[in-house]
């Protein structure tokens, strides 16, 4: 898994180490310098330790060398822990090889000094593993035994002792050899029982760290498979969910490709989203799952990891294309289930460009991945699926509108010409019977018409045939067929819109449907002798069209089913049979096709107002914005 | 013009429309032409050059009223052309009236009345 971790990142135990590999750079300018002042101290007291100055300065001066090596090794991007670990062992070891000739000089065995072994040996344990700190109390010992001898060496008369000993050891037989070797034992028990210490403060930490990180790495998976489901969920598209997937599931194992492969429902196992795949590859064939074992062992459930692709005995037996794999430089190959709410959908397969280009926390991924981007699939489908049984269900309604219109018309047109008297004369009861008769089939007529309307709207959704139109001239062509009809029952039809060019981009015919829907609604539903007005308001970015009667109104109880299809109002079923009760569904469905907005304030007996609000496109803001009335038309 | 009759080609592929234009048509004094196909419409028409003609939009197939109309307006600029229109026809969008020369749509079930004013009208200019 190539999950990001949290910034400053890195590991705590090589940070430490790091750390006091620097503190310990520090601490030696001190123990430079107190060797010089020692030094001067002790001359001043009359001890012969002039020769120890240089052990000063070459302490000094090696520690200038570290702390160069130390900064270098600072500045440089990525570093492993492992130059500060040899820097640390080269510390120690510099170290002992000043103490052990500090040591020399003052006394051998018997110096004061030889109790800073100690101090050193837990430096060692702090810094270093146990082995390697055993390692260098070992040649701590080994320098104490030569620095033993070469006190001999120093002074001629073994029996000589320092003006520095505190202790009394040289001269007797036996004695050097017995205090070298408790010494030793006092070393080495120092080294285990600091390194133990500082092991299990290592184990503790580490077991912090492990944590840290785990929590870290289930973090930045949350926040990845976050921005997944929202990518995902983004779209109901179901292509795009699926390249989103396969883009996704590639970039976040760090894949070279991916693939996704979907059941059909002849059992075939198609590739439907690809990213990353050559053309030649993607046409290599049709997966046979009786010849292609990853997938099928995928389906039954279970992540199958192939670390490597070409690996003797493994590519014959699990893959039914393993030359055109080889061809496309895959090497790896990771395969999940998609299977959403128990039902298998599919696979989703990663290939990596090297072998082993995947480890458990990418299988473990990517089947939580899959699971997702399943949802997201089903999510498609399913609206899909919503889409197609609408799509037929408009059809089917089409085609029988379309079907019933042509008898109707001429079913209608005869009764006319029969009651008109083409046929002769018509005895007044056959009248009666014949214009109920045409009455009830001009109904139908309306109805059929309406469901042609309901279907165009719906099919036209999310269509952009978008042409600029002046709703104004609309309202104008309608107020006006409708003009005669007001007119014969004494409606005041008030007409009042801007002057000006086109003013929203839209849908001629279904805008023509809208204005002619609202208006003869607020005719029909007016008693005689009413008011009817029409207004057209046009502002930077919309444009109002407002229907305003003095009609029966609509109970406060039916309002909000008003748009439903087939819905009539009680009180406009008692006013009259004529209405299909789809001219408001129409109105919404075109209103919603448009993006626009429809409210409706209403009150029983004393009329109603339709607003509708349509976003503006088209030329330019401002044309005909606040123009006063240039058209009224007033009937009555 | 035939026996002092206005001639008026009628195409429609219902015949039931086409009898209903013929009964008003005859018995307002004109001399109708019916045709069940835009192709024997055509024929008729070259054959009997009529002083008018009323056009089916939607016939056999989606474009033949229109077709016929074209191809009429080929020959004769000047011959006033009417439709008749089907609820859930699409008017709009799919041609300019105005580009070819058509005096007006009447939608179905005609009304006689209406279609003879219009007729006249048309015959008089």
């Amino acid at each position: 898994m190539k999950l990001p971790l949290p910034a400053g990142g890195g590991v705590p135990l090589d940070n430490e180490l790091i750390a006091r590999v620097g503190w310990f750079i520090h601490l030696r300018w001190l123990a430079g310098l107190a060797v010089l002042v020692g030094t001067t101290a002790a001359i001043g007291l009359g001890m012969e330790a002039v020769a120890l100055y240089p052990v000063g300065v070459a302490i000094l001066a090696y520690n200038v060398a570290l702390a160069r090596v130390n900064r270098w090794l600072s500045t440089r991007k990525g570093t492993a822990a492992e130059p500060w670990r040899l820097l640390a062992h080269l510390q120690i070891i510099l170290d002992w090889v000043a103490l052990s000739v500090l040591t020399t000089l003052t006394g051998g065995l018997e110096s004061p000094l030889l109790l800073l072994y100690t101090l050193h040996v837990i430096l060692a344990a702090i810094l270093l593993p146990r082995r390697e700190c055993l390692a260098q109390t070992t040649t701590g010992i080994l320098l104490i035994a030569a620095m033993a001898q070469g006190w001999g060496v120093f002074q001629p008369a073994a029996l000589a002792h320092s003006p520095f000993a505190v202790v009394h050891v040289y001269g007797e037989d036996g004695q050097v050899l017995y205090y070298l070797l408790s010494v030793a034992g006092m070393l080495y028990l120092c080294a285990l029982l600091a390194s133990s210490v500082a092991e299990r403060l290592r184990a503790r930490e580490r077991e912090l760290l492990d944590a840290r990180n785990h929590e870290a790495r289930m973090y930045a998976e949350m926040a990845l498979l976050h921005e997944l489901a929202k990518s995902i969920t983004e779209t109901l598209d179901l292509d795009v969910v699926l390249q989103r997937v396969a883009e996704q599931a590639a970039r976040v194992t760090q894949a070279r490709a991916c693939s996704i492969r979907v059941l059909s429902e002849s059992g075939e196992l198609p590739v439907i989203a690809a990213y990353g795949l050559s053309e030649a590859y993607l046409r290599k064939g049709q997966v046979d799952l009786a010849r292609s074992l990853v997938d099928r062992k995928a389906l039954l459930g279970e992540p199958v990891l192939v670390e490597d692709v070409a690996a003797a005995g493994e590519g014959a037996s699990l893959f039914q294309y393993p030359e055109e794999l080889a061809r496309e430089g895959i090497r790896s190959l990771l395969c999940v289930p998609l299977r959403a709410q128990e039902r298998m959908l599919g696979v989703v397969r990663v290939y990596g460009a090297q072998p082993k280009a995947f480890d458990p926390e990418d299988v473990r991924f990517l089947q939580h991945f899959a699971s997702l981007a399943a949802i997201g699939i089903r999510n498609a489908r399913t609206l899909r699926a919503l889409q197609e049984a609408d799509r037929e269900r408009s059809q089917f309604v089409r085609t029988v509108a379309h079907e019933l219109r042509s008898p109707l018309a001429a079913i209608l047109g005869n009764l006319r010409l029969i009651l008109q008297g083409y046929a002769g004369a018509v005895p007044e009861q056959t009248r009666q019977l014949l214009e109920r008769a045409h009455h009830r089939g001009e109904l139908l007529l309306a109805l059929a018409s309406d469901l042609l309307a309901l279907v165009s709207g719906r099919e036209a959704a999310g269509q952009a045939i978008r042409e600029p139109l002046s709703l104004a001239a609309l309202v104008c062509q309608a107020a006006g067929d409708l003009a005669a009809q007001a007119r014969a029952r004494a409606i005041t039809l008030t007409v009042d819109v801007p002057e000006g060019p086109a003013d929203l981009l839209g849908h001629r015919d279904q805008l023509v449907r809208l204005i002619d829907n609202l208006l003869s609604n607020a005719v029909k539903y007016t008693p005689d002798g009413g008011n009817v007005a029409v207004r057209v308001r046009t502002s930077d970015h919309a444009v109002e069209l407002v229907v305003e009667d003095s009609g029966i109104g609509i109970p406060r109880e039916d309002q909000e089913r008003i748009f439903e299809e087939f819905f009539r109002s009680e009180n406009a079923r008692q006013l009259t049979d004529q209405g299909t009760g789809l001219g408001l569904a129409i109105v919404k469905r075109i209103v919603d096709n448009h993006r626009g907005t429809i409210a409706l304030e209403s009150a029983p007996g004393q009329g109603t107002r339709v607003t509708v609000m349509f976003p503006r496109g088209g030329n330019g803001s401002g044309e005909g914005n606040g123009a006063g009335p240039a058209a009224t038309v007033t009937a009555g | 013009m035939e026996n002092g009759k206005r001639v008026v080609l009628c195409v429609d592929d219902d015949r039931d429309i086409l009898e209903q234009l013929r009964l008003i048509l005859e018995a307002n004094g004109f001399a109708p032409l019916l045709a069940e196909t835009a192709q024997s419409g055509l024929a008729l028409y070259q054959r009997q050059a009529p002083d008018l003609v009323v056009v089916d939009l939607m016939m056999e197939d989606l474009d033949a009223g229109l077709n016929l109309v074209r191809q009429i307006r080929a020959r004769n600029r000047e011959v006033p052309v009417f439709l008749l229109s089907s609820v859930g026809d699409q008017l709009y969008g799919q041609f300019d009236a105005s580009e070819l020369g058509i005096q007006g749509v009447f939608q179905k079930p005609v009304e006689p009345d209406r279609l003879l004013s219009a007729l006249t009208l048309a015959l008089q200019s």
